[in-house]
């Protein structure tokens, strides 16, 4: 499956861009997108969800436009949305059925869906507990399940690891690594963490706009030598945080061990150390994206 | 399964499951469930227990019906609560972005969510009607009533199942449109409330969604009747529900599958609303134009009504009943005469508009030319005309069905139409004649064999002349069914199933009947009068009751036959006096001359199946039996049984009831006259057949129950002596105040339907019927039994007027005035009554016997002349005396009793006074010796000549009005003083007082007169305290301020000590040229009561 992005614009209305000229191709496997809060990222998922239209540009599936055959896209498609929930007077088993039976599947072919997903997602044991005693952790890996149950093609998960503790988390990211083998699967977030262990391609959304397009690879390349680490006072924290961005802040024996990005400050000792992709994400939406921001308010001020 | 159905059949199931585990929809439901499961089960046992439930609960239907009529209001707040979710479930819970990613469309999706509920909605309704056949299956096992799925198959198909299906639809479209829960549920109860009290007989009925307005009511006889109107109704929901869902669908918030799918929706609301509109359009424009066709007919046949017409001397019927192909096949042989001065070149008759005429001859066979137009027929024998004297046989062959609201053209335009039957709130009858395959009723009425003349379109004045006539009926039908008629039956099998039944009817009728079905038969010989009973297998429960006592019952009926030959002065006129059971949905239109006996019938009484069904007779008889008991009455079984029986006859005979307006159940009594005679004068025609039929009951119960004093007077008896109000304005739509003071303004002669609508009708019923009593009680009932008998034999089967009548009334007592209608009729005067003195002596007779010697005054203290009966109540027995007063006149009566005489008290006829004119007796404990007198005279009253009351009914009356300022609104006006009716308060013909809370003085009451002449007056303030409550809450003191020649004097008076009411004020100096003023501060710690004041001249 190919999915082809172009020139894609979504205008809310009292024109505010959600989606600014994107345009992406996406292949089998995993696909990241990244980007801040408010960066265009669920607006895109919706339009490849078949919910929104957009205002201009095109989005084609395997050539087909999709504002055209939304009949076919929806029924290859999963779909979890970022805020899920379910009716909570069902069970488990109950609501993976309905689904099921909404994606086209009866009789054995249903059963066999719904419990390879359940034992999927880890739910096998609580099938038949009523949705509104589930966790929150349960609850979103039921949205998971019901976005496979349908077997798609395409699968698109929005901010999927929101609520996980850490153990579902990695449980997660490798069925999604399982199941990327034949699908596309399209995962925004903006934890790094979720993308870093298994996208092969990546793109980065700021203020409705692509920034990046790539391999994590190449983004990681991009903050090579701008990732420091150093340790201080806590009273020169202040002064360190103002010029550079601080990833992490670690206490070591009565003083701070800072893991930072940016051009060092002048008077600190620091260490240069190999980026992941978490730094790479900051430096790139800091000093990239931000001198682009800011040309292009001035754009608009001229 | 094709996807699509795959994909609504699971979205329907999951949301019927959601539905099924929500609270909500138990709660609601329970609710609907628990209320009708109480009412029917209730209703079951009151019915298997009791004898005082109302006759519907025993029809087959009635508990399909009951359950879905009530039910179906109940259910509308369970739709609309259950489905304004629809939208808004998946967004609550947050799902919504992925049910709407799925591969099925909007449509399938809508339309999942609106099966869901619909199929929630109606496998509640399925229960229910389980239940209420469980109900139904108890009464058959238990009480015999009659058992049978149909009716609850059929109310649910008819009624419920599109009706559910609109209401859904219109809540989702609603949800859609407006897209806010609340204002969507808002918008569907208003369009339920709107059609409750406003719309639901608008447009035709056309938006009466739950059909809870239309007439299905399940008839045990003959099914719902014709519903072929209502049934295009339905399906003018159902149409508009596709027409809803197909824009919940367009409406809904998701983009669509495919431009196709789109465009199918829109394909398929275009359709449907096309096919809606022009259903809707087509019920409202048949409507209408039957409307339109009604009233042309009626303005053609207006044109015919100078025209001379012939008279029918007998009829020869040959009728073939029950053929698929034309329901009625008729051939009729006419005797005409021609009664008329010249000779009548064609023939007018009126036939119903669906019985097509074939064929007309002559006697000798010769065709006749005819035309047929606007339900008239006329003959053309231009050739070789009627000539004057001359008798003829005229042979016409027609048939068809029957339009059985097509005729009775001249309907009273400013009532509704129908009158409303009194069995319950939720029958709504609708027809006026029937015929199918298995039943007939045709009233004469309807038209059902040509009668000459125009049936519509005369004047008030001036009714269609009747054609008194003989007949012979030959009628073939299923053996199974038996025909009635005015004459007697004899039914002879023929080949096929059919059999052959020949009436003949030897006395002359007015009109002729025909009803025919499947009846059992009830039948005895009385002296010279056949009785039959015609009823439904079901509907006459263990009438073999009565077993024991048939001897007795059955002299009962033949002492009921004389009293009403006693009272009119002839026999029973027929030799055959039928009851036939009729469908409840028999019913008559307001007509402008016969008012609401229109479908009465000589010979024939339709008794309503609901009447008959009602009467549990073993029940009936248990119960007296306790209760006689219970009052150490006489409790032997032939005692009670046989009051049971004659209860249940006069229910038939004489329905005592005055309230039941159900036309199709009345008394023969009611039409005696009428069928012997054409009355030309309908308010006398009004007037006799009520006041026979009242006076009929008054002896039937005198007779029967000597016991039961009160019952002696009639309904109409009470309803005049106004303690009825409610009933009268839900009778007549009127106040009985606004009827007193309309006949204040208008005699009952110049009253029209056409221009006083519902006040034509309560005034005839009102005062015409007492004046005829009056005038009966005047000459003596003996005497007016002998003028009645000579009316009826010089002109019986002729045309009579006012004159005739009174002419045939002088002829039995000289001295009425020949101006007795003129003074009665034409003249705008009511009298009102009071009761001056009522006192009493003891009186040594010198035969060892004491006495009672009774002295009462009697005062009509309005114009116009007055009739009263006085009734004294003795602890014993009642005196009844009549009494005459002119106006203004005050009488004095004086009688003597055996023993203590208790209270007097007035019975108007007709009169302005509200309540019972009722005083008690003052007994003097002197004993005088002398002889007991008995005679009546006029007095000059002191009272009216030299003292003077102003009541607080009166003008001279007046409360101040308080107005007040309230925060920042405007100043608003109250009453300071508050009206209150009381039998201890002084009136003159309405009992009232006016009382307020005690104040600080700022709100006095003031009376206020002229006084006839410069004097001294004694001043009287009435007041008089009943009730505990009044003793505890009045004020201690009342501060009066009587204004005099002399100046203003305060008084202060303590209330609780007065006893007789009035309470003296002191004499006071009063000039002519001054208004005499008395002032009733409401200072006071409780109550204060103003009432009246009285001056009287002392010097």
């Amino acid at each position: 499956m190919q999915i082809t992005i172009r020139n894609l614009n979504k205008v809310y209305s009292g024109d505010v861009y959600a989606l600014r000229d994107v345009s992406l191709d996406i292949s089998e496997g995993m696909f990241g997108l990244l980007g801040p809060n408010g960066a265009g990222k669920t607006t895109l998922m919706k339009i490849l969800a078949t919910l929104e239209q957009p205002t201009s540009g095109e989005v084609l599936v395997d050539g087909e436009n999709i504002s055209v055959r939304r009949r076919e896209v929806r029924s290859t498609l999963g779909y979890l949305p970022q805020f899920f929930g379910a009716y909570p007077q069902m069970t488990g088993s109950e609501f993976l059925r309905y689904i099921g039976r909404l994606c086209g599947f009866s009789g054995k072919a249903l059963k066999e869906s719904v419990e390879e997903n359940l034992i999927r997602v880890g739910l096998f044991e609580v099938r038949d507990r009523k949705v509104k005693t589930y966790s929150g952790g349960m609850l979103r890996r039921l949205g998971v399940a019901q976005a496979l149950v349908g077997n798609p093609k395409l699968l698109i998960i929005d901010e999927p690891t929101t609520g996980l503790d850490p153990e579902e988390r990695i449980r997660f990211r490798n069925l999604l690594s399982v199941l990327s083998r034949d699908k596309v699967i399209i995962l925004s977030t903006h934890i790094v963490g979720d993308i870093s262990s298994t996208c092969e391609n990546i793109a980065l959304l700021s203020h409705g706009r692509l920034v990046f397009r790539g391999h994590p690879e190449s983004l990681v390349d991009q903050a090579s030598g701008k990732v420091w680490q150093a340790a201080c006072d806590e009273e020169d924290f202040g002064m360190i945080s103002e010029q550079m961005n601080v990833i992490s802040t670690i206490p070591v024996e009565g003083r701070l061990l800072l893991r930072l990005v940016g051009e060092p400050v002048d008077g600190f000792e620091m260490q240069t150390v190999p980026p992941n992709l978490e730094d790479a994400y900051m430096h790139f939406m800091e000093n990239v994206v931000g001198e682009h921001v800011e040309e292009e308010a001035g754009v608009m001020e001229d | 399964m094709p996807n699509t159905l795959r994909y609504i059949l699971a979205v329907a199931a999951n949301e019927r499951m959601l539905m099924y585990r929500s609270a909500k929809f138990w709660v609601l439901a329970s609710m609907g469930v628990f209320f009708i499961i109480f009412f029917l089960f209730a209703m079951t046992v009151g019915t298997i227990m009791g004898d005082g439930v109302p006759g519907e609960f025993l029809l087959e239907g009635t508990d399909a019906y009951l359950a879905f009529y009530f039910f179906g209001y109940v259910q509308v707040i369970l739709i609309i609560f259950v489905a304004v979710d629809f939208r808004k479930l998946e967004e609550k819970w947050r799902l919504h972005e992925v049910m709407l990613s799925k591969p099925m469309t909007t449509a399938n999706w809508v339309t999942g969510k609106y099966l869901g509920v619909v199929t929630s909605i109606l496998y509640l309704n399925l229960f229910l009607m389980i239940l209420a056949a469980i109900g139904r299956f108890i009464k058959f096992l238990v009480i015999g009533s009659g058992f049978n799925i149909l009716p609850f198959i059929k109310y649910f198909a008819i009624a419920t199942f599109p009706s559910i299906l609109f209401m859904i639809a219109l809540v989702f479209f609603l949800v859609s449109l407006v897209r806010v829960q609340v204002i969507a549920m808002l918008l569907a109860a208003s369009y339920v409330a709107g059609l409750w009290f406003y719309i639901h007989h608008k447009f035709y009925g056309l938006l009466d969604y739950g059909s809870f307005f239309a007439s299905i009511f399940h008839s045990d006889l003959i099914g719902f009747g014709d519903i072929q109107s209502l049934l295009w109704q339905r399906l003018f929901f159902v149409l508009l529900t596709v027409v809803l869902i197909s824009l919940s669908i367009l409406l809904y918030p998701r983009l669509s599958q495919s431009k196709v799918s789109k465009r199918m929706t829109w394909a398929v609301l275009v359709l449907f609303a096309v096919a809606s509109g022009v259903v809707g359009y087509s019920i409202v424009e048949k409507s209408r134009s039957q409307q339109q066709i009604r009233l042309a007919d009626r303005v053609e046949q207006k044109k015919w009504i100078s025209e001379p017409l012939c008279r029918v001397e007998h009829y020869d019927f040959d009728i073939i009943h029950g053929e698929r192909e034309s329901l009625l096949q008729v051939k009729v042989r006419m005797v005409v005469h021609n009664a008329n001065q010249a000779p009548l070149d064609s023939l007018l008759f009126s036939l119903n508009g669906k019985l097509s005429v074939e064929r007309v001859n002559r006697h000798d066979g010769e065709s006749i030319e005819f035309t047929q137009r606007n339900q008239l027929v006329f003959l053309n024998l231009a050739g070789n005309p009627l000539l004057p004297s001359e008798t003829d046989t005229i042979r016409i062959q027609y048939a068809g069905d029957i339009d059985a609201v097509g005729f009775q053209l001249d309907r009273l335009p400013n009532l509704k139409g129908l009158i409303d039957k009194s069995d319950g709130p939720w029958i709504q009858p609708s027809i006026s004649a029937w015929l199918s395959e298995d039943f007939a009723v045709l009233p004469a009425e309807c038209g059902w064999y040509p009668v000459p003349g125009a049936a519509a379109g005369h004047p008030y004045y001036s009714p269609k002349p009747k054609n008194f006539s003989t007949a012979t009926l030959r009628v073939v039908t299923n053996e199974n069914l038996r025909v009635v008629s005015q004459g007697v039956a004899e039914a002879t099998p023929l080949d096929d199933g059919k059999a052959e039944t020949t009436i003949r009817v030897k006395s002359p009728v007015q009109g002729l009947s025909l009803n025919i079905g499947e009846y059992q038969l009830l039948s005895h010989q009385f002296k010279q009068t056949t009785l039959d009973f015609y009823y439904q297998k079901n509907h006459l429960l263990d009438y073999d009751v009565f077993a024991e006592v048939a001897d007795t019952c059955l002299a009962a009926v033949e002492r009921m036959l004389e009293i009403f030959e006693e009272i009119c002065g002839v026999p029973y006129p027929y030799e055959r006096l039928v009851l036939v059971e009729v469908p409840l949905h028999m019913q008559v239109f307001v007509d402008r001359h016969g008012v609401d006996n229109v479908l009465l019938q000589p010979g024939v009484i339709m008794v309503d199946e609901v009447s008959l069904a009602s009467n549990r007779l073993a029940s009936k008889v248990k119960k007296s039996t306790k209760r006689a008991r219970r009052r150490g009455q006489d409790d032997s079984p032939i005692r009670v049984k046989r009051d049971v029986f004659i209860e249940m006859v006069l229910d038939y005979f004489l329905p005592d009831n005055i309230w039941r307006r159900d036309g199709s159940i009345s008394s023969p009594m009611r039409n005696y006259v009428h069928f012997n005679l054409d009355i030309a004068d309908p308010v006398l025609a009004r007037a006799l057949e009520l006041q026979l039929h009242e006076e009929a009951d008054r002896r039937i119960h005198d007779t029967f129950y000597p016991d039961r004093r009160e019952i002696s007077f009639s309904a109409n008896d009470r309803m005049r002596q106004h303690d009825n109000r409610w009933m009268v304005r839900r009778i007549y739509g009127i106040e009985i105040d606004s009827l007193v003071s309309g006949l204040l303004q208008k005699p009952l002669s110049q009253l029209t339907p056409e221009s006083d609508g519902v006040f034509y009708r309560a005034a005839i019923d009102f005062k015409a019927p007492p004046v005829l009593q009056m005038l009966s009680e005047r000459i003596t009932p003996e005497n007016y039994a002998n003028a009645l008998r000579n009316l009826l034999d010089e002109y019986r089967y002729q045309r009579v007027g006012r004159t005739d009548y009174l002419k045939m009334i002088q002829t039995s007592i000289k001295d009425i005035p020949p101006d007795f209608f003129a003074e009665w009729f034409d003249q705008a005067t009511l009298p009102g009554y009071r009761i001056t003195k009522a006192e009493a002596e003891k009186i040594d007779t010198g035969q060892m016997k004491i006495l009672y010697q009774v002295s009462t005054r009697v005062l009509n203290g309005e114009k116009g002349a007055g009739f009263v009966r006085l009734v004294c109540d003795t602890n014993k027995d009642k005196i009844l005396r009549n009494v005459e007063l002119g106006s203004y006149q005050e009488k004095e009566i004086q009688f003597a009793v055996p023993d203590e005489p208790q209270t007097v008290q007035v019975l108007p006829y007709f009169s302005r006074n509200s309540g019972n004119i009722r005083k008690q007796v003052s007994i003097t404990n002197r004993i005088s010796r002398r002889t007991a007198v008995d005679t009546s005279f006029v007095v000059t009253s002191i009272e009216d000549s030299l003292s003077i009351i102003v009541d607080d009914q009166d003008k001279g009356f007046f409360t101040p009005v308080s107005s007040e300022q309230r925060f920042l609104r405007p100043p608003s006006k109250g009453r300071s003083w508050w009206e209150w009716t009381s039998s201890l308060a002084y009136g003159k013909y309405y009992f009232g007082l006016h009382a307020k809370r005690g104040g600080r003085g700022e709100y006095p009451a003031r009376w206020e007169t002229a006084v006839p002449r410069d004097g001294d007056y004694e001043l009287n303030f009435f007041v008089k305290i009943g009730s505990r409550w009044w003793q505890r809450n009045i004020s201690q003191k009342f501060k009066i301020y009587v204004t005099s020649a002399d100046g203003t004097f305060p008084i202060e008076l303590r209330p609780q000590n007065t006893s007789d009411g009035w309470f003296p004020l002191g004499r006071f100096r009063l000039s002519k040229e001054d208004p005499a003023v008395v002032e009733l501060s409401d200072e006071g710690n409780g109550y204060i009561i103003a009432d009246a004041i009285r001056w009287e001249f002392v010097e």
